[in-house]
């Protein structure tokens, strides 16, 4: 459909250049969720406390697919009718899981933080206590 | 009513879905990178990745506009360039998730480059 009404350069920059975009902006997603899940797999190792660092390195992993299917389909219908529809299903199904992997990754590593914090904080009143009676 | 709410094709919603979690994954991204830069002593990083969360939000706006109010008109073939109107939108959704993706690499990388600088000059 989209190929047939719409010039060669157009469809070079809204299909194909759209695509390619679409599967570099997920690779950079992949390498800041990355970077963000080795901070919180450092702070598991040092302090010992779950942090689900793994959730940072797979959850991005469902915006991937979900480019490679845009690359997959803008080159062209792979199959047709219940086929094409389960591809897509699946895509977009990778990157809802995908999503809600990284938001639960966060949540995590963030209430670790918290949990350390509060931690400190009862550590250095425990610790301030005992200086006073001595 | 309901009739029309059945002919609404579900697969787009899954991705809005997505994308709305995902930017929201991308709230929590900023609100821990803050947290962090706060622990080191230093801020102003944790904005990169809140503005990433938005431009997130305005790529699934724009992608749910194409779909469910451009798309029907464009399939039906009544308004000529309705078609070129659905791929402009969705372009400008995918460079609002490029920018996005790349403020939010900026602002990790910013973290990584800091966090590794002050552990190194210690």
């Amino acid at each position: 459909m989209g190929a047939t009404t719409i010039s060669n350069t157009d469809y070079f920059i809204y299909v194909v250049a759209m695509n390619y975009l679409t599967i570099f902006s997920g690779v950079l997603f992949l390498l800041a969720f990355i970077l963000l899940g080795l901070v919180a797999q450092r702070i598991q190792r040092v302090f010992g406390i779950r942090t689900s660092w793994p959730l940072f390195f797979i959850g991005p992993v469902g915006a991937l697919v979900y480019s490679v299917y845009t690359i997959v389909h803008g080159s062209g219908p792979t199959a047709s009718g219940e086929a094409l529809a389960l591809e897509r299903w699946l895509a977009y199904g990778f990157f809802l899981v995908g999503s809600m992997a990284c938001w639960w990754g966060v949540r995590s590593f963030f209430g670790a933080l918290r949990f350390l914090e509060a931690e400190g904080l009862r550590a250095r009143e425990k610790h301030s206590g005992v200086s006073n009676r001595v | 009513m309901f009739e029309t709410l059945k002919e609404i094709p579900r697969e787009p919603l899954v991705y809005e879905a997505g994308g709305i979690i995902f930017a929201s994954a991308l709230l929590g991204f900023s609100h821990t990178l803050r947290y962090l830069l706060r622990t080191i002593g230093r801020g102003g990083l944790w904005i990169l990745p809140l503005l990433g969360a938005f431009l997130v939000l305005t790529a699934v706006v724009l992608h749910g506009y194409a779909y469910y109010i451009l798309m029907p008109t464009a399939a039906v073939g009544e308004v000529p360039g309705m078609l070129m109107e659905v791929y402009r939108y969705r372009f400008i959704a995918l460079l609002a998730m490029l920018l996005a993706s790349l403020l939010t690499l900026s602002g990790a990388l910013g973290f990584w480059l800091l966090l590794n600088g002050s552990r190194t000059k210690a």
